[in-house]
């Protein structure tokens, strides 16, 4: 009996013991917050939300989002960082390092985007799609992996970085060595191309409105190619842009800067930010619940005044090239503007300088808008929400970055023709169209003008003979003497109110073909010697350009000086002359601060990177009433002279500095990178 | 001033209390003489030589050989009877005759210890189980119980890396056990309920804590034992009257550890240092800080609270009869910050009943925890540290600030900090209702059902300011118009049930106890979050007056099975053998990797019960030795790690305007053969007890060998995954490799009375050694652990996983001094070209002519060569002394705050840093350039040895005599002081070389945590 009853007592406590134990979905537990990636990529409208989420990645701060386009300036000629920035000063000094935060975002954001784009193209095979449609998201795949692969290989080691061709599933596909330059470069040609080939040359409905076209994959083929010195080919995808009659400058190039006039005639391919679509909490952030679709850009190149930091200004050297942008009277653009200083339209809209008297800054004058002391000489308004009382609260911007638009394509385009030896009257044409548009006088190919000293006004003026136009005259020293000169392009190497070492002076001065110089020599502003070379310079000699025929009177080897008193002379360009202009005028003026890093490209890709430096050192200037001058000993006495680049001159050497070190954040976490 | 008077009237209200006691309440009674004898419970003998004390009075007698007594009393006064070996036995006098039978002390033996899902008596464990008591816990003034037990238990080592009020300090328990945050942490077993982290019990509510050390008392809880297991008991009652417990103490704290950093005269001498060798962008702070030399801030100072006050007052009702009992505990806890704007408060109540009735008896526990935690501004050391002395103090009240200058957007924006609200709140309630049912002889059913809920919300609340400049211009940048408002809430809920069957059965010398059982586990955590911008007013911080910001959610969630069985079995209480198998299943890994089994198996032989031992039983009372072998694992790891996921948001304004296209991407990358991590332990013990606990030696010798240990790692950056905050998408959980541990500890204790001082005196000692076996990749190396909390991105990881290493090893450059000529400049040219002279030389350890990560190399670990506790205490009649030291010794930590101060060029040694004319020092030049190889993180520079020894706790305490506590109706009455922290003996130059971090890599990176503070506190307890 009690054994029975022991039996009872041991089944209930055996069925209580494991009463539960039969529910086998006890264990499987459904993940509530995200849908699993294996069940996912089934359908176009799948592989489409992943083609946006890659766009989304162009976004990032490492790419086109706020911090590499405040960040990247400072490396090239074209900003400056504001005294307590440790990160913008390490990369204008160029004592950046693998830790630098901008050598790390850009190397990440672009892989976050590869691998995004690598998800669409890896998963494209599993869905049935029609073949215009197939190939329609695959060129616009290939194009995003080949911008980003673009950014890596023009900004790192050489151009040889890692290649991942497919979305890395399993772990050991994480840890990959860098590929040779070549292979980096022949995958982007391929993905340009495709793109090139298959991307539409515009949409038809307007919520297409930012996918990448044709233009853009043309564009980023002929920018590949430039790079590499493939002048005739790169030349070749420019010029179809230019014959697409797709694009056209916008009448005003503000539009190119603001919030109200994205993606116009001019953009050939912008990134999209939109301070309405998504707020955000996070404000670097772009991604996620809390991410925005805003650009901390504005924020941090602002003024005080304007809430911002501006951690990156623009350098002296920009801002002096600003101050002589000269204005063309004659355009209407520039029927409505007066003031002391008449600054261009182009100044305007793109930096702000305390004396510009015909615009404003947050809603204050230029000069009230910013404290322009610290040595302050200018802050950026370019893609900065200049019109508005201060920029946003929070660290957001809604201005599309603009990546690539008309007029860049025409200077690389022009850049091509000189290089390739072309028509110097296409190319003149191509920068009056922009510099007619900025509201500056334009390059003419023969210009007569005659010197006249204003008896009134200490200024020398030249007198365009064809149009009237009263050019005021620049002072500049060399080797202490004074000298007067007068060109549409002020002497970058030795800008006005400079004292400089002829030094200096760029040795191509020295290659300048006979007559064809555009520097004017004005000595002690009765005789007017024009010089053609270094040489002459050092020589004090001066050559008459009416007359191109020198003369050796005394058969002393050397040319004759030729004294001209008042008189008509003209002027004319040469291919050379011609790439110093876009180099030192037009480029910087109308594309500083603009795209990813444009700056640093074109530099390296003239070889220019120490010669510029070094020039750039030797500069002094002074700041005067809020207003930045080229330091002249005769006039800036009490003033101490301040400098920029010396660093940078002193260390750069291309093989450290053209492109960025691998970042450290990689090599830590992938042993195999070095193996 | 004001803490000042504060000591003042409270040290006078005290002097007044205790005089009141002593002198008020005295009086004499009449004489009687009291005889008898004293024998032993355990064989009737008679006891000679037992020490007779009149309480309250330094009267005496003893026993003499035959075991009688005879002494002159005062009528109603008490007689204490003391042996050692023996219990202390306490009389009241009544008549003219007492025999006096004393119980055998169960210290070493029969005492009951508490283990997986029962209880033992000590001299059946057979693996390494420690124990602590509630008047040991109770020393320490602390809210956190994990701090009351430093040192105080061989191999259970506790590291305080973060001391704001209410952050708990770490667990670890042999060593380092996971390569994960929070990993290392042991489970916690409260009354039978488990908790993977701290359950945050009221030191006041515990009656006693014990640690399951080895392998083989651990697998009992399988999967979640791995880091060991602490298992706790809060207070039960005991039939008979109701007894009442108060317990009061009031301290006031100091921080005592600072770091040295530059005067506005040294400052601006390191500035000068800075800009003498660079030429662009000198920057002269007195050209934009005018009146800069009026002002010596010492912004550090600033940001401390002195004397900041923490109080403690518990009540507890304990009492019971006819079979039920209970016991309630009240606790309040306050305690001010000892930085700006941070404090804790926190009041629990804990109630446990217990009622038996025949074959049924039921027990409940409800505990319920209301704490506010306001947190000083995130990162305020780091500002505390950037911030120059010339800069004007801050009046944090006002609204609107004026700052001069032409860069005050620094300085204000940390005036706008000062203004921030950012607290928590945990509200949690725990409760267990466990029934047990003797359905026939031996056989026990138990039911525990559990069931915890923890809601933890956060509040930020970042007020809108302006900042005005001297002239009175608005500052745009500096100024805050956006109000903003962050709200978030944590739901921690779990559910536990568990069902055993305990069979237990003698016959003859035979002891069997066989347990089987099992459990089923929930836990779920939600959590949201909501926020507001541009609130209309400062003053009306709620949701609805502000513009909604985008709210994120998410819920894990988390189901185990367990089944269990052990077996234990003795013989004759000589060979003893304990054998456990738990199968656990949990939802963390896939189908294919769901289940895991854990056995371990573990004998002892009590050798002191051996015949040949009887001669020496006299002298040693208990030997026995212990081996053991078991296994645990570790399902420790968020949830749904094992398959990848895609995430929406990732979006992008096509179409142009604010017209938004949805985006989804797989932002990271999953395991899908994530599966356990296991753990094989052995363990070796030995335990002596001398003369009935008048001396105790435990000596534990372990190895324990963790496989496929888990850890979320960082794919390289090129592998592209998407980095989002509070998300862990950049990163996959892996079985990345093994670890081992081995070490021993040893644990003594020694009671001597001399005359009327008896003096009870401890150690623990504790050596482990942590070693990486191997990673899943071969020569893979995993670097993590930033040095500083701030500015991560740009600095560089200094800890390592790599075989042959301990976890969390420093891996980082070799730095030998700065460059000090020309000519050593133009040859460490030839490898990093932009270095100047003053510039710090890294070594190039490969040769290769490149400085590269190989270069890097180990420079020690912060896991200590070992650690150790004293613990004295001593009685001297009334009085009793107290004193505990804890130190470690051999142990690295980087100095993440000099690093900081360095990087931002406050720190006072740069005054002495190389320039010309001072060439030969080898403390680098101060450079502009925040990455500057002189400031990067990952150098041995910033390296120090953390050694210390600190005196813990010194506590003198006072009781009342009886006879005088009596004339007031009352128990007992005992006041004391006590010095916590008060010294601390160490060569680190940072805060406090006591740095800890649950996550491994950060374990001895000082980050500028809160640091620790000396307090002095005088409190007291009474019965009745």
């Amino acid at each position: 009996m009690q054994t029975t009853l022991n039996k009872i007592y041991l089944k209930i406590i055996i069925g209580v013991l494991f009463l539960f134990s039969c529910n086998k979905d006890f264990l499987d537990i459904q993940n509530p917050n995200d849908l699993n990636s294996a069940s996912f990529w089934s359908s176009e409208e799948e592989l489409q939300m992943g083609l946006v989420a890659t766009y989304a990645a162009l976004q990032l701060d490492g790419m086109l989002g706020g911090s590499a386009a405040i960040q990247h300036p400072v490396r090239s000629d074209v900003g400056r960082p504001n005294n307590w920035n440790a990160n913008a000063i390490g990369l204008n000094t160029l004592t950046l390092n693998e830790n630098t935060q901008i050598v790390t975002s850009r190397w990440r954001d672009a892989y976050i985007g590869i691998y995004r784009a690598n998800q669409v193209l890896t998963n494209i095979d599993d869905v049935d799609l029609s073949a215009d449609i197939r190939n329609q998201i695959e060129a616009e795949a290939k194009f995003l992996r080949g911008f980003f692969y673009y950014s890596l290989y023009r900004g790192y080691n050489n151009g040889s970085v890692i290649i991942h061709t497919s979305a890395p599933e399993m772990r050991d596909e994480f840890y990959k060595k860098p590929s040779p330059a070549s292979e980096v470069f022949e995958l982007i040609l391929q993905d340009l191309e495709f793109a090139y080939q298959n991307l539409p040359k515009s949409y038809d409905l307007s919520e297409d409105l930012g996918r990448a076209t044709w233009g853009a994959a043309t564009a980023m083929l002929g920018k590949l190619l430039i790079n590499e010195q493939n002048y005739n080919v790169a030349k070749g995808y420019f010029k179809e842009i230019i014959d697409s009659n797709i694009y056209s400058l916008t009448a005003d190039i503000g539009d190119n800067f603001d919030e109200e006039h994205e993606f116009n005639s001019e953009s050939i391919f912008e990134v999209a930010f939109s301070i309405e679509a998504k707020t955000g909490t996070s404000y670097g952030a772009k991604d996620g619940t809390t991410g925005s679709e805003a650009t901390s850009r504005a924020k941090g190149l602002a003024t005080t005044q304007g809430g911002g930091y501006r951690t990156v200004m623009p350098s002296f050297y920009m801002t002096m090239l600003f101050r002589n942008d000269i204005m063309d009277m004659t355009n209407p653009i520039n029927a409505s503007r007066t003031g002391t200083a008449n600054y261009s339209v182009r100044t305007s809209v793109s930096v702000a300088i305390a004396d510009d008297d015909n615009t404003t800054l947050y809603q204050k004058t230029s000069e009230s808008g910013g404290a322009y002391n610290n040595k302050e000489a200018s802050y950026l308004k370019k893609f900065q929400n200049w019109w508005l009382d201060r920029e946003s609260d929070l660290t957001v911007s809604g201005i599309n970055e603009r990546v690539i638009r008309l007029a860049d394509v025409l200077l690389l385009y022009s850049e091509c023709v000189l290089k390739g030896g072309g028509d110097l009257d296409e190319v003149i044409q191509m920068i009056n169209e922009i510099r007619n548009r900025a509201g500056v006088v334009k390059l003419r190919k023969d210009v007569e003008f005659q010197y006249d000293q204003d008896p009134n006004n200490n200024s020398p003026h030249f007198i365009d003979l064809n149009t009237d136009i009263v050019h005021v005259g620049h002072h500049t020293y060399i080797n202490g003497q004074e000298l007067i000169y007068m060109s549409d392009d002020p002497l970058t190497y030795c800008p006005a109110g400079m004292v400089c070492d002829i030094d200096s002076l760029p040795n191509n001065f020295d290659l300048l073909e006979n007559g064809e110089s555009y520097f004017v020599i004005v000595v002690d502003h009765e005789k007017i010697k024009l010089a053609a070379s270094k040489e002459d310079l050092m020589n004090n000699i001066a050559i008459d350009f009416s007359d191109p025929q020198y003369t050796d009177s005394n058969n002393d080897g050397t040319v004759d000086p030729i004294e001209l008193t008042q008189s008509e002379h003209h002027l004319s360009y040469s291919s050379l002359s011609l790439m110093d202009h876009i180099m030192w005028v037009e480029r910087p003026l109308e594309l500083m601060f603009e795209g990813h890093d444009i700056r640093w490209e074109d530099l390296t890709r003239w070889g220019k990177v120490k010669e510029q430096y070094e020039h750039l050192a030797s500069k002094k200037y002074v700041m005067s009433a809020k207003v930045l001058y080229e330091y002249d000993p005769t006039i800036h006495s009490a003033l101490t002279p301040i400098k920029e680049f010396v660093e940078a001159a002193n260390v750069y050497s291309p093989e450290a500095h053209d492109y960025f070190p691998i970042p450290s954040a990689e090599l830590n976490s992938n042993p195999d990178f070095l193996d | 001033m004001l803490e000042r008077i504060k000591i003042i009237r409270f040290l006078h209200i005290f002097n007044l209390i205790i005089f009141t006691f002593l002198f008020g309440f005295l009086t004499r009674a009449q004489n009687l003489t009291v005889k008898g004898s004293v024998i032993s419970a355990e064989d009737g003998q008679p006891i000679p030589g037992v020490n007779i004390r009149i309480d309250g009075t330094e009267m005496g007698s003893s026993t003499n050989f035959d075991g009688f007594y005879s002494i002159e009393v005062p009528e109603n006064s008490n007689l204490i009877f003391s042996y050692i070996g023996m219990q202390e036995t306490k009389i009241t006098v009544t008549q003219s005759r007492h025999n006096v039978v004393m119980e055998v002390n169960t210290t070493g033996l029969d005492e009951v210890v508490v283990v997986g899902y029962g209880t033992m008596k000590k001299r059946e464990l057979t693996g390494a189980v420690s124990s602590v008591k509630s008047d040991e816990i109770t020393k320490t003034a602390t809210s956190d119980f994990a701090s009351s037990i430093q040192g105080r238990i061989a191999g259970v080592s506790v590291r305080q890396g973060n001391s704001a009020p209410g952050e708990n300090a770490q667990i670890t328990i042999r060593g380092i056990t996971s390569f994960q945050e929070g990993g290392s942490g042991p489970l916690y077993v409260v009354d039978g309920v488990t908790y993977i982290e701290n359950p945050n019990i009221t030191p006041q509510e515990i009656e006693s804590i014990e640690v399951l050390k080895d392998g083989a008392s651990a697998s009992i809880y399988g999967s979640r034992a791995s880091g060991g297991v602490i298992l706790i008991t809060t207070k039960r009652g005991k039939e008979g009257e109701m007894k009442v417990d108060l317990e009061s103490y009031y301290g006031l704290q100091n921080i005592s550890s600072r770091i040295p950093l530059a005067n506005t005269k040294e400052s601006l001498y390191i500035n000068d240092i800075q800009y003498r060798y660079q030429q662009t962008n000198a920057f002269d702070p007195l050209e934009f800080n005018k009146d800069g030399l009026l002002y010596n801030t010492d912004w550090m100072g600033d940001l401390q609270v002195d004397w900041a006050p923490i109080q403690n007052h518990s009540i507890g009702v304990s009492g019971g009869k006819s079979g039920l009992t209970y016991n309630v505990t009240g606790t309040y806890f306050n305690q001010e910050g000892s930085l700006y704007n941070s404090d804790y408060e926190k009041f629990s109540l804990r109630s446990n009943t217990y009622f038996k009735n025949g074959r049924f008896s039921a027990q409940a526990n409800v505990s319920l925890n209301i704490s506010d935690q306001k947190k000083e501004p995130y990162a305020l050391i780091y500002d505390a540290i950037r911030l120059q002395p010339y800069r004007k103090p801050i009046d944090a009240s006002s609204d609107s600030f004026v700052f001069g200058g032409t860069s005050p957007e620094n300085i204000s924006n940390f005036a706008g900090k000062l203004k921030q609200e950012n607290d928590t709140k945990i509200n949690s309630f725990n409760g267990n209702v466990r029934l047990n049912y003797k359905v026939i002889k031996g056989v026990i059913i138990a039911a525990n059902l559990g069931k915890s809920h923890y809601s933890k919300k956060d509040r930020f609340f970042n007020p809108s300011y302006l900042i005005y400049n001297e002239i009175g211009e608005i500052n745009n940048t500096a100024s805050n118009y956006n109000a903003q408002l962050r709200l978030g809430d944590g739901i921690n809920s779990r559910s536990i049930a568990e069902f055993t069957m305990n069979y237990e059965r003698i016959f003859k010398k035979h002891n069997l106890k066989v347990l089987i059982g099992n459990t089923y586990e929930k836990s779920s955590y939600e959590f949201y979050r909501a926020g507001a911008d541009n609130i209309s007013s400062n003053i009306t911080p709620v949701l609805g007056n502000g513009e909604p910001v985008p709210s994120s959610h998410f819920i894990n969630k988390t189901n185990s099975i367990s089944y269990l069985g052990r077996i234990n079995y003795n013989y004759n209480w000589k060979y003893i053998l304990s054998v456990v198998v738990r199968r656990d299943g949990s939802s963390n890994f896939s189908a294919n990797n769901r289940y895991g089994v854990f056995p371990s198996i573990s004998g002892a032989w009590t050798i002191s019960n051996e015949s040949f031992f009887k001669s020496l039983k006299d002298k040693i009372s208990l030997a026995k030795i212990r081996i053991g072998y078991g296994t645990t694992g570790s399902d420790r790891i968020p949830p749904y790690a094992f398959s990848p996921v895609v995430i929406s948001n990732v979006d992008y304004p096509l179409g142009g305007g604010s017209n938004l296209v949805s985006g989804m991407t797989q932002p990271g990358y999953a395991d899908p053969n994530l599966k356990w991590e296991s753990n094989v332990s052995k363990n070796f013990g030995i335990d002596l007890d001398f003369k009935r606990g008048k001396a105790e030696l435990n000596i534990d010798i372990y190895e324990q060998d963790k496989k496929d240990m888990l850890l979320a790692i960082a794919p390289p950056i090129s592998a592209g995954s998407t980095p989002i905050s509070s998300k862990n998408y950049d990163r996959y959980l892996t079985n990345v490799g093994n670890l081992q541990n081995k070490g021993i500890e040893i644990a003594g204790h020694l009671n001597q009375s001399f005359g009327d001082v008896n003096a009870k005196f401890g150690a623990t000692f504790t050596k482990n050694q942590n070693t990486v076996i191997s990673l899943s990749r071969e020569g893979e190396f995993i670097l993590d652990g930033y040095p500083n909390i701030l500015r991560m991105s740009q600095t560089e990881p200094v800890a390592v996983l790599e075989a042959g290493l301990p976890v969390g090893a420093f891996k980082v450059y070799e730095t030998t001094g700065t460059i000090k000529t020309d000519e050593e400049l133009t040859d460490y040219q030839q490898m990093v070209p932009t270095a100047q002279k003053g510039d710090l030389r890294y070594v190039d350890i490969d040769g290769d002519g490149e400085l590269t990560i190989d270069d890097k190399t180990y420079k020690g670990s912060y896991q200590p060569d070992f650690e150790y506790g004293f613990t004295l205490d001593i009685d001297y009649r009334a009085f009793d002394l107290s004193v505990q030291l804890y130190g470690i010794e051999g142990s690295t930590i980087y100095n993440g705050a000099k690093q900081y101060a360095y990087s931002m060029k406050r720190h006072r040694d740069l005054v002495y840093s190389w320039s010309d004319v001072n060439p030969t020092s080898n403390i680098p030049t101060p450079r502009s350039n925040i990455e500057h190889p002189n400031v990067q993180t990952s150098t041995d520079y910033f390296l120090e040895d953390g050694s210390y020894l600190r005196v813990r706790n010194i506590i003198v305490g006072y009781s009342l005599s009886e006879v005088v506590v009596e004339k007031i109706g009352i128990d007992k009455l005992r006041f004391y002081v006590s010095a916590q922290n008060p010294i601390t003996f160490t060569n680190y130059t940072g805060f406090d070389p006591e740095v800890g971090d649950s996550n491994p890599f950060n374990g001895g990176l000082d980050r500028g945590n809160y640091p620790i503070s000396a307090t002095y506190l005088t409190g007291l307890s009474i019965s009745f």
